[in-house]
């Protein structure tokens, strides 16, 4: 008589369903949602717009246009990838607004405040020599190095963001990797 | 430099990109035994590896990030509802005033049975010994002539726009289309208010019991009762009254599971009782809102 549906753990309900139950009114489910795409999100938008408030802005205003847009959404698509490509189109637009990037530098917002002495022994010029390298950096290679060594995002994670195979963030890793080599070594 | 090291140095660094350990075995480690360079580069690579992981870090979302935005969805979501109704009420102020327009035109005017002479002083063929001006041959039925010796008497003023037996049916004619459509739209609001509580063809359906069983396995069975209610008065069954009763058991509100199970029994009552056996046997038969509304 009972309609019991087999969940096991709340990995099994799909990021439908719960965008269905959040935008109907489901706190839980709203909470459940943005706590799986809340990182990975910001830390995007944070890469592009270099500005915590910006990107805490972005972040929400993404989570609800795709709530909110949900009758729209194809059912045959990830919910997650649609999250993440209404983040990139607000990134852009705010870009475009801007015209000119933030003036604060990838120094204030990418480098731990409270260095661990391990950092200490880092010498300060090599330090300096890698953040002029990230920011003479072409996007597609910075995006995915930030996103992976700043945010500790998984490849998984960084290619669902950019909405790339996980083969090409690997590649561009790389080449994020090559690039440093060389700048560094023509320094 | 060899070619070879440039293939070899692509790999090394998609390798320490990935995290991966070198392979011990293969092209590239019987490479890089005999490569000083390669061997060089790895190292590099592997210590800006490890200053990236250490030196690197990002700030995080605040604190109130979340309520800030459930916030602004419960702010959109009022906003968007109030725009509804907005249009909604525009809508229905718009049809009630065509309707009173509709009225007061069907109602029946004085009669008058168009005479020989009215009917020809509308025609708006003029007479060829009239001597009139062709620019001002258009113009006779819109403005009568003044100053021509040919200006238009009381009787032809009244007649100009008096209705013909054509017009009376064309005017009838449109009446018809205007009141056809105005009960189209009425037919049209009046379902969309009777399915309003229903999902739209556009919307995803929601998976009442899918929820409420995460619910229940997380043991937030208040919860789970919740969703139950609501799934009853979206599309009310037997099943999902008897959960809501079960779980509000669950919860310790015994009083509250008897109420729900008392309603399933009496709707089974209900379909036992002769009057509804001569009906159709089906799966699940929905509730009656008389029902629904004492929950």
């Amino acid at each position: 008589m009972a309609e019991m549906a087999t969940i096991q753990s709340p990995v099994d309900v799909t990021d439908e369903s719960l965008a269905a139950a959040a935008r109907s009114g489901d706190r839980r489910a709203f909470d459940t949602l943005v706590g799986r795409y809340r990182d990975i999100a910001f830390a995007y938008a944070l890469t592009h717009l270099n500005s915590r408030e910006e990107a805490e802005d972005v972040t929400q205003e993404a989570f609800v246009r795709a709530l909110m847009a949900l009758p729209r959404f194809r059912i045959q698509a990830s919910w997650g990838a649609w999250l993440m490509r209404i983040v990139r189109n607000l990134c852009h637009d705010a870009l475009r607004r801007r015209r000119v990037r933030s003036s604060v530098t990838l120094d204030d917002r990418w480098m731990d405040s409270a260095p661990t002495p391990e950092l200490l022994t880092l010498f300060s010029e090599r330090r300096s020599e890698l953040l002029s390298a990230i920011e003479a950096m072409p996007e597609k290679f910075r995006t995915p190095l930030l996103m992976h060594y700043g945010a500790r995002r998984t490849n998984r994670e960084i290619a669902l963001a950019l909405g790339i195979p996980e083969s090409t963030v690997i590649g561009r890793l790389a080449g994020a990797l090559r690039f440093l080599r060389k700048r560094m070594v023509d320094l | 430099m060899k070619i070879a090291c440039l293939r070899y140095k692509r790999a090394l660094a998609r390798v320490t990109a990935a995290d991966r350990a070198i392979p011990t075995v293969g092209a590239l480690a019987r490479h890089l035994e005999s490569c000083e360079e390669c061997t060089r580069e790895l190292a590099w690579l592997r210590a800006a590896h490890h200053d990236l992981q250490i030196s690197l870090t990002a700030e995080q979302v605040g604190a109130g990030f979340e309520e800030a935005t459930w916030a602004r969805l419960s702010a959109e979501a009022h906003s968007r509802r109030s725009r509804t109704g907005v249009v909604m009420a525009a809508s229905a102020a718009c049809a009630a005033t065509l309707a009173v327009a509709l009225l007061v035109r069907k109602a029946p005017a004085p009669t008058r049975v168009p005479t020989p002479e009215r009917t020809s002083s509308v025609s708006t063929k003029p007479s060829a010994n009239i001597g009139v001006e062709p620019f001002a041959e258009k113009k006779h039925i819109v403005k009568p002539l003044s100053g021509t010796g040919m200006a238009a008497t009381h009787s032809e003023k009244n007649t100009s726009d008096r209705p013909t037996p054509q017009r009376h049916r064309r005017i009838r004619l449109t009446h018809q289309k205007h009141l056809l459509a105005h009960r189209n739209r009425k037919q049209a609001a009046a379902s969309l208010a009777s399915t309003s509580n229903k999902h739209s063809p556009g919307t995803q359906p929601i998976p009442w019991e899918q929820l409420a069983s995460w619910y229940e396995y997380q043991g937030d069975y208040r919860a789970a009762e919740a969703t139950y209610v609501q799934a009853v008065r979206v599309a009310p069954t037997e099943a999902r009254l008897f959960n809501a009763g079960r779980t509000s058991e669950c919860a310790g509100d015994v009083a509250q599971a008897i109420a729900f199970y008392t309603h399933v029994l009496k709707h089974a009552h209900e379909q036992e009782s002769p009057s509804r056996q001569d009906l159709p046997a089906e799966k699940e038969t929905p509730l009656c809102n008389a029902n629904l509304h004492s929950l």
